[in-house]
């Protein structure tokens, strides 16, 4: 039989029954579409999160060093603000080989903003940091500070949080505590990371106070993270390879940190790939359980094709009387059932850009199109119809034909 | 040589175990020359349709031998039945059977589907077929849209198109009007003339005078093979 026949012969079946193979498809369209809507919002979601944030930084020879916390349940991505990185542990590594800089990243809480009449509470952080932590930060206007002074550097999204922010204007913040601090703006700078809130970046000495005990017994400032600068790209990676050997070995840091937590040394293509590997996790999780609705679908079409192997008994002893063979009529059973499960998974595809793109526009996150998956959906509707055919193609095919074309 | 004949038929015997075995066929020994035409009369239960199952190679043997065309049909594999059926045989049933979504000349083709027969010009293949039986004007039509003799003709047809040279017919007229089954009859009077042979199952004495023979089943057994003379009348 020619692959050509056996597919216009099947496909009329499917057509001859129109209701019911609409109704045998649903299963799978839920259950692609419900796997396509969850990979168009994971990916959208992963876009928002991430933006462009590796094109625009990844080119910089920079190490992040952070603290990350394990999470009790669940899985999920922390880093503790605890402050482990010590003024020696700067140093230590600043005078490594292939290390141009170590910046701190200092946090200092603020409970309210204010920038000439306008006040805000909350909402605009404020970081200690030294003038090298601006090495590779594009100006828009101005400078980086000077050290020991009340000069600031600014963020975009500061300027525009109270409409116009220039360089010369003063700044006040209230601390928690209620210490007032007025700086100067120095500069400001292009942050383009997706869902960086306004920021104030000032100087480590004189505004940040956070002093720990060390254990060579002497008291130093301390951070939670460190923002490390290699000479070029290439020498990235072993700058990388020291920095995590002290910070993992007889650093402060390390005699510091609590005993669940792990030092992370990471480039900025690893951090984005650790986020992008966790979300990646998150949405394969969510569309596994949404995949589920995929093998009622499978049920469904293996129930319905059982269901029409007995009503066309009588057709498949015809077929047989004028010659099919066993294969014959698995064939077309099976070919039926797989046609269902592509037609079922490509109306799902459409289905879940449907549904994701509605959510997607709803949480105004960009669009994505994770074609790949249409690709999988598409095998996984042809695998669902084989799977789902090959119990009812048999039955079909045992069909005795004395027996279906039954007289006396 | 067995060629000669189109059915050799040895002591052949089926058993069906329905709670208690049921001997549908007991000891059957029959053998139609080629080019024959052959009635089975007998009453309900005598087997005759049995019979007909095991010349149409549906069902298997017991025992005995049987013998279509020189082949032995008891020792073919499943497949080796269906290939001969689509090939040797040609089959007529009394409710038609034809595929009610197929229109006439895809019905008439479906033996081409299955055979190994090339499939170029199934469609020029079937309409000969349909115009052979007389209802060449209505080759895309549904079996829904035509008369039972119509429908009965396309069966016909079907059962030609592999150019058999055994048709087998089981109450070809039992669903049609004294004069539709009359002109239905004269079709296989023709076929039988040009060379096929025929074996036909009816309880129906006047269509078994269409035969050159009348074989009387009762029980499984034969009881009788009476000759009618010449066919053609």
């Amino acid at each position: 039989m020619r692959a050509r026949d056996t597919f216009s012969f099947s496909w009329r079946a499917i057509r001859g029954h129109k209701l019911r193979s609409t109704l045998t498809t649903l299963g799978v369209i839920i259950g692609v579409g419900a796997i396509i809507t969850f990979m168009v919002l994971g990916g959208a979601f992963s876009e928002n999160v991430l933006g462009n944030f590796d094109e625009l930084y990844g080119d910089q020879p920079l190490l992040l060093v952070q603290t990350q916390t394990p999470l009790d349940d669940g899985f999920g991505l922390i880093f503790s603000m605890t402050p482990i990185y010590t003024e020696h542990d700067i140093a230590t590594i600043e005078a490594m080989e292939d290390v141009s800089f170590v910046a701190p990243l200092g946090q200092i809480a603020v409970t309210q903003t204010r920038v000439g009449g306008q006040q805000v509470t909350g909402g605009v952080s404020v970081s200690a940091t030294t003038p090298a932590g601006f090495t590779f930060d594009t100006f828009l206007d101005g400078e980086a500070f000077d050290m020991g002074t009340n000069e600031a550097v600014i963020n975009r999204q500061v300027s525009d949080r109270f409409d116009g922010v220039e360089v010369g204007d003063t700044i006040s913040f209230t601390r928690e505590g209620g210490v007032v601090t007025t700086v100067t703006v120095r500069g400001i700078i292009d942050e383009d990371i997706p869902n960086q809130p306004p920021t104030i970046y000032v100087p480590v000495d004189p505004h940040y106070q956070q002093i720990v005990e060390t254990p060579r017994g002497t008291n130093e400032r301390a951070y939670p993270m460190l923002v490390i600068g290699a000479d070029s790209l290439e020498t990235l990676r072993s700058a990388q390879d020291m920095a995590r050997a002290y910070l993992h070995g007889d650093s402060d840091a390390n005699a510091l940190k609590s005993d669940r937590d792990t030092i992370l040394v990471q480039t900025i293509d690893d951090l984005v790939q650790q986020i992008t590997d966790l979300l990646d996790q998150i949405t394969v999780f969510i569309a596994g359980i949404a995949g589920i609705a995929l093998v009622v679908g499978a049920i469904g079409i293996a129930n319905i094709m059982i269901v029409s192997v007995v009503e066309r008994t009588r057709e498949i002893g015809i077929m047989k009387s004028v010659g099919a063979t066993r294969r014959h009529i698995i064939q077309l059973f099976l070919v039926e059932s797989i046609i269902l499960g592509v037609i079922g998974a490509l109306l799902g595809v459409l289905l879940g850009f449907g549904i994701g793109a509605l959510g997607v526009m709803a949480l105004e996150w960009p669009m994505v199109y994770p074609l790949e998956w249409v690709v999988i959906a598409t095998g996984m509707g042809l695998i669902v119809g084989a799977l789902a055919g090959v119990y009812p193609a048999w039955r079909a095919a045992s069909v005795d034909p004395v027996i279906a074309l039954g007289r006396e | 040589m067995s060629t000669e004949h189109s059915v050799i038929a040895d002591s052949i015997s089926r058993t069906y175990y329905v709670g208690e075995p049921v001997h549908a066929l007991d000891g059957v020994t029959l053998e139609l020359p080629a080019g024959s035409f052959t009635a089975v009369m007998g009453p309900s239960g005598s087997g005759k349709s049995t019979l007909l199952n095991m010349l149409g190679c549906l069902d298997t043997i017991d025992e005995g031998t049987l013998t279509i065309h020189g082949r032995d049909v008891g020792d073919m594999s499943e497949r080796e039945r269906a290939m001969f059926r689509s090939t040797e045989l040609g089959f007529v049933f009394q409710a038609f059977y034809l595929m009610p979504r197929l229109r006439a000349w895809e019905n008439v083709s479906l033996p081409l589907l299955f055979g190994e027969a090339p499939t170029d010009g199934r469609r020029a293949r079937a309409e000969r077929m349909l115009d052979r039986v007389g209802v060449g004007d209505r080759i895309d039509h549904l079996p829904n849209e035509l008369s039972g003799g119509q429908r009965q003709r396309v069966a016909i047809a079907r059962a030609l198109v592999n150019e058999p040279r055994l048709l087998l017919a089981d109450e070809p007229t039992g669903n049609l009007d004294t004069k539709t089954g009359a002109s239905i009859m004269e079709l296989f009077t023709e076929l039988h003339v040009e060379g096929t042979s025929v074996v036909l199952v009816t309880h129906e004495r006047y269509i078994a005078e269409y035969a050159e023979q009348v074989v009387h089943m009762v029980d499984g057994r034969i009881t009788e093979i009476e000759p009618l003379g010449e066919v053609g009348r």
